[in-house]
């Protein structure tokens, strides 16, 4: 895919970030923020939790608790952006220079319970500000973990700002990892994060995410199964609405034999949002006996709204179990619809519950703690939505 | 059965249209309170439009014609004020809805009617305890509940969950559109029960069927054959018995020498 074609649906040339100024400064600028107060409500009693501001450590839970080691440093000159276009590589290239910010490395060497929340806000009051965040997760050998990750920031709606996360992920030998991430961006917010996770033998890695909001708010996800017989599961919500527009770049490749991949993505935009889905399956030469399969929903909820699907198989070995894909955009089915309000629910009711109903699969696998009010904030639906009783189009393939 | 009464439904005259195209050309019908009516027909002479348009389907579009429901002219009503004044469609194909459990719908419609009807809301209590009562008259097995609305449900177990929203409901006018198809003679049986069971004095039903075989379980007090959009026949319940052995190709015959 053409450089061009990976960028076409975040405008990134057109977001002039040289006038940016990259600062990771607490609080960049305006009020300081409790912390302690806002994450204790926010979370369950006695959690773990790290709390960072524009990539800063402002807050934690009293003390690590064994099995959990933290350890920062400078950034290094090591920074690297998935597949940069020629205007990302040059905010890339800034913020490396700028030496602002550290890099956050977690290692967690025994088996959890509880999960780890990772909580990053970005704040400033002023436009044209960038902040960038940076971290790295590493569960050892044989250990069960689960990492909440929470992305918001706390601009006015009327402000441009821009926030840069890279996250990675290593997940040892017989590993199982559970790692949930909600990114919660304001309409004038451009939001970026990468995501690279390294999945070795017989290690189990479950991503699921939320995004919604943000002007540009873009997603590189990268998935490699390294090691013979990983196991790798996403489930991922977009939700685009106002003007939003989301985009997500998702690649698992599958290195080693015997992996198993299953992504299941659910896209809606309402209003005037764009959701944009890239997701690629990657199974090369010498990489024997995957299987794999990749599906992307999404669901129009006005005219104005926009879907893009690009979902994509590079297979390059004979010897496959199975590898399967298949996109699907429409409105709400309206035939469900008359079902529903043919048993009495009003059809504001009715049009939420199939609207819910359609996300369910991704919500259902975060704790009801954290998507109870986002559940609530995205089905507060004010406008008209409009209903359709065909697809507008739908592509299905397999391959095995 | 009471046959004096104003009758619950009248159809007069009723044309009507899905995208345009004319389903519905002149139908006629009146159903008294307590009366079970059968509709008989050949595939496609507009059995599943009118049973849409009687329960306020927005694709349909009447054209002609009126509908009076219990004394209300029906023809602006949507779907769910259709529901919360009486009428229940059993659909010919209910439809999955994945995500939504059967117990969360089933609940939902029974409150939605409860708010109109001015009665307070079923707690979760309550309402298993009622919904389980009907499940076991329908042979239903309770797993029924916590999967997603008619999703991996077979044809029998579809149809059962249709009789279970029509007993929740308790409709004054229940339309069953093709109930017996997809069941085997025992879920027959058992659906016939069920229907049987919610007849009275003041409710109504009009079963829209291809086949005897129910109505040998249901009696029904009229039968009526739809054919190209109106109704072209009435009669009596050995009406389905003459229909079953000839078919509906002796009406147009003798039509044609009645002409």
């Amino acid at each position: 895919m053409s450089m061009d074609e990976v960028w076409k649906y975040t405008k990134i040339a057109e977001s002039n970030f040289q006038d940016y100024a990259w600062a990771n400064e607490i609080p960049l600028a305006g009020e300081k923020i409790d912390w302690e107060t806002l994450y204790q409500s926010m979370l369950p009693p006695n959690s773990t939790v790290f709390v960072f501001e524009n990539g800063s450590l402002v807050g934690q839970s009293e003390r690590c608790p064994a099995g959990i080691t933290l350890t920062s440093g400078e950034l290094p000159g090591d920074l690297q952006a998935y597949s940069p276009s020629p205007a990302w590589l040059k905010v890339c290239a800034e913020a490396a220079l700028s030496q602002q910010g550290r890099k956050w490395h977690w290692i967690v060497s025994e088996t959890r319970t509880e999960p780890l929340y990772v909580l990053h806000f970005y704040t400033g009051s002023r436009s044209k500000q960038a902040v960038f965040a940076r971290h790295c997760v590493e569960i050892e050998k044989g250990v069960s973990a689960t990492i909440v990750e929470i992305h918001g920031d706390l601009y006015d709606n009327n402000l441009r700002g821009l926030c840069y996360g890279q996250a990675e992920m290593r997940v040892a030998v017989g590993a199982q990892v559970q790692h949930h991430r909600l990114s919660l961006a304001t309409s004038g917010m451009t939001a970026i994060a990468d995501l690279n996770v390294n999945i070795h033998d017989k290690a189990a890695y479950d991503l699921r995410t939320i995004s919604s909001g943000g002007k540009q708010h873009r997603h590189n996800v990268i998935l490699s199964l390294i090691g013979d017989h990983a196991k790798a599961s996403v489930k991922c919500l977009h939700w685009a609405s106002h003007q939003d527009s989301l985009d997500t770049h998702l690649e698992v490749q599958h290195k080693a034999n015997y992996g198993e991949s299953d992504v299941m993505i659910r896209g809606v935009a309402e209003r005037r949002g764009a959701s944009s889905v890239t997701g690629k399956i990657v199974i090369p030469e010498g990489a024997a006996q995957n299987s794999a399969q990749l599906e992307n929903k999404n669901l129009l909820l006005s005219r104005e709204a926009t879907i893009n699907s690009r979902p994509q198989l590079e297979i390059y070995h004979d010897n496959i179990q199975r590898c399967t894909h298949g996109a699907t955009v429409g409105y709400l089915d309206n035939e469900a619809l008359f079902y529903l309000q043919s048993r009495g629910i009003p059809v504001a009711e009715a049009k939420k519950m199939l609207i819910d109903s359609f996300i369910e699969p991704v919500l259902s696998a975060f704790s009801p703690v954290l998507v109870d009010e986002l559940r609530a904030q995205l089905l507060a639906i004010p406008v008209p939505i409009v209903t359709e009783q065909s697809p507008v189009s739908g592509v299905t393939e397999s391959h095995a | 059965m009471n046959r004096s009464q104003a009758p619950l439904l009248h159809i007069e005259s009723l044309f009507a249209t899905v995208q345009e195209k004319p389903i519905l050309k002149g139908v006629d019908l009146t159903v008294g309170a307590g009366q079970v009516h059968a509709i008989m027909g050949p595939n496609g002479s507009g059995k599943t439009t009118l049973a849409k348009v009687l329960a306020g389907h927005p694709d349909y579009q009447i054209t002609e014609g009126s509908i009076r429901y219990n004394g209300h002219d029906t023809s602006t009503w949507s779907p769910e004020k259709c529901a919360w004044q009486g009428i229940f469609l059993g659909f010919q194909y209910p439809v999955a809805i994945p995500g939504v459990s059967n117990a969360q719908f089933l609940r939902a419609s029974l409150n939605a009617l409860r708010k109109r009807q001015g009665q307070q809301p079923l707690d979760a209590v309550d309402f298993l305890k009622i919904t389980k009562e009907k499940m076991a008259m329908l042979g239903m097995a309770e797993s029924l509940l916590t999967r997603s609305v008619n999703e991996g449900f077979s044809g029998g177990e579809k149809k059962r969950n249709e009789i279970l929203q029509m007993l929740l409901l308790e409709p004054r006018l229940a339309i069953l559109d093709e109930t017996d198809s997809g069941l085997d003679i025992d879920a027959l049986k058992i659906v016939a029960q069920g229907v049987n069971a919610l007849r009275n004095a003041s409710r109504s039903i009009i079963l829209i069927t291809h086949y005897q075989r129910l109505l040998d379980y249901i009696e029904p007090d009229y039968i009526h054959v739809l054919s190209e959009g109106k109704i072209v026949h009435s009669g009596d319940k050995l009406l389905a018995q003459t229909l079953e052995a000839k078919g509906y190709s002796w009406l147009s015959e003798a039509q044609h020498v009645d002409g």
